[in-house]
């Protein structure tokens, strides 16, 4: 079957759905969209393995340095970017028994401090590179605690709100062999649970290709 | 890296510098006061820096800061911007009514309480100097092609405008204090009832002692005492050339120029309006024609004729 890549961003536009594909599938699908691949570091290609690793296996300055095997916070990806991407895939080609989980931005409902989200400025570092921004903007969300530094007492609130955001948040688990998750990046934050199974540490591998749909 | 120059970055930094002044409410004033005072200059700078880098960049004899401003060297050169009366003088020409004179007040309080020993950053009271500072920071926010709620949030638009509002009627309340005291001044004098001293300043005072002494200046009716006064003004906002064929072969050529109005005073009742806002609230023409001679303006084009 091939994958229908309209069909998945329309089901995922409002924050996630889950796919069958593979990643050479999703790349060429992605091209005919014309959705443009981003590289999460400059030198990094696109498309990333993810595995589990040890705060000392780690790369330096990464959520695996901070976190380890721990469970990682709920983030959006490429937020030291100054355009973070607008979608996440995440890929598999055999299934795994660590989820991922994931939390939208509740609609219609009173609970967001939006004021927070709009106007808290947070200090962004990724290597050399520095800027102030804030957690949500006209284009959606943008937050990683493991970047993001609130810098006053809004951006401390937004903080407080990701943070309490953690028990509302749903898994996604690998089941599937060539499964594809596609996420909303402006609109859901995502998160790998902790590893408790010893031996996802050598076997469980997530591809991940961030997109933006601005041209480059 | 941000670069120094750049406007969206000036400006989220003027946003954090203000939430810092209206996060806390349990912050003095005096601090809450410094914060703003911070924004203002960066939010001038992103005014400037949104026309054009080079607006502020410091303009030294190498010019490096206008060259990277150009985006003519590029690499690790140090960015120096200009000084912020610096920065008020040009936004005070770019950006009308913004006004030099409150945001120098505003910048001077501020170096005082950085570095002097004042124990306060101003003796005008939090209810008097939010509202003066308003009224220059949206000027700034305007220049900017932003609106108040990209600055502070929507719920804090409607204090900010409660600001605006008093300044608006402090600027009401001072043009009725400064007309009705012209006209008190006046009728003393005709009636004979002001007093010596008075009376003899009045006296000694001479036609043209009011004037601020500007490029182009014209007349307009007094408010208060209905006589002939002078409106001045430095900024030329639109120049006509004009020619006139006075004989066969004789021409006679002008210029007409529309200026601004920025003060305006009245030899009568000494009637003094200092500022833009001033003769705009007392319904003074916003600007006024002006003729002067071609050579005074400007020299024709050479036209190989």
């Amino acid at each position: 079957m091939t994958l229908d890549l309209p069909a998945l961003a329309k089901a995922a536009s409002d924050s996630w759905a889950p796919g069958v594909g593979t990643v050479y599938e999703l790349r060429a699908a992605a091209a005919r969209q014309g959705w443009t691949e981003v590289p999460m570091r400059s030198s990094d290609s696109a498309l990333s393995a993810l595995r589990p690793k040890s705060q000392a296996d780690a790369a330096p300055n990464s959520l695996s340095a901070v976190h380890g095997l721990g469970e990682q916070p709920l983030h959006t990806d490429g937020a030291h970017l100054r355009r973070p991407p607008d979608w996440i895939a995440l890929v598999v080609d055999q299934p795994n028994s660590t989820p991922t989980k994931l939390w939208r931005l509740p609609t219609g409902s009173g609970s967001v401090p939006w004021n927070a989200l709009l106007n808290g400025v947070f200090l962004v570092s990724s290597g050399p590179d520095r800027f102030l921004t804030t957690s949500g903007d006209g284009r959606g969300l943008r937050y990683d605690p493991t970047c993001m530094a609130p810098c006053d007492q809004r951006a401390t609130r937004a903080a407080a709100f990701f943070s309490e955001a953690e028990e509302a948040a749903e898994d996604h688990t690998w089941h599937r062999p060539r499964e594809i998750l596609l996420i909303n990046n402006r609109k859901a934050l995502h998160g790998r649970r902790a590893i408790a199974d010893t031996n996802d540490i050598a076997s469980r591998t997530v591809h991940r290709i961030a997109f933006t749909l601005e041209r480059r | 890296m941000s670069r120094p120059w750049d406007p969206d970055a000036l400006f989220i930094k003027a946003k954090l510098f203000l939430n810092h002044a209206m996060d806390d409410e349990s912050r003095q004033f005096d601090e809450q006061a410094l914060w703003a005072s911070l924004a203002l200059e960066l939010l001038a700078k992103a005014a400037l820096a949104k026309v054009s880098p080079v607006l502020i960049a410091v303009p030294t004899e190498e010019g490096n800061s206008l060259l990277v401003a150009c985006g003519l060297v590029e690499g690790d050169v140090r960015f120096t911007s200009v000084q912020a009366k610096t920065l008020f003088a040009r936004c005070a020409r770019a950006f009308k009514p913004f006004s030099e004179k409150e945001s120098k007040a505003i910048a001077s309080a501020r170096n005082d309480y950085l570095h002097a020993a004042t124990p306060n950053f101003t003796p005008i009271p939090p209810d008097a100097w939010w509202p003066r500072f308003w009224a220059q920071a949206h000027i700034l926010v305007n220049a900017c092609d932003r609106v108040l709620e990209d600055l502070v949030g929507s719920d804090r638009v409607a204090l900010v405008e409660v600001h605006l509002t008093k300044n608006k009627q402090n600027i009401e309340h001072r043009r009725e204090m400064l007309i009705e005291r012209a006209r008190q001044r006046l009728g003393l004098y005709q009636s004979g009832q002001m007093r010596a001293n008075e009376a003899q300043q009045w006296a000694q005072y001479r036609a043209g002692d009011l004037s601020a002494g500007l490029s182009y200046s014209g007349s307009s009716e007094c408010p208060a005492c209905g006589a002939d006064g002078k409106l001045e003004g430095e900024d030329v906002e639109a120049a006509k050339h004009e020619v006139e064929q006075v004989s066969e072969d004789d021409y006679d050529s002008w210029m007409e120029l529309t200026v601004g109005g920025e003060y305006f005073s009245c030899d009568r009742c000494r009637l003094v309006l200092d500022s833009f806002e001033l003769v705009d609230s007392a319904g003074l023409p916003a600007t006024f024609e002006v003729t002067t001679d071609v050579g005074d303006y400007w020299e024709p084009e050479y036209g190989n004729d």
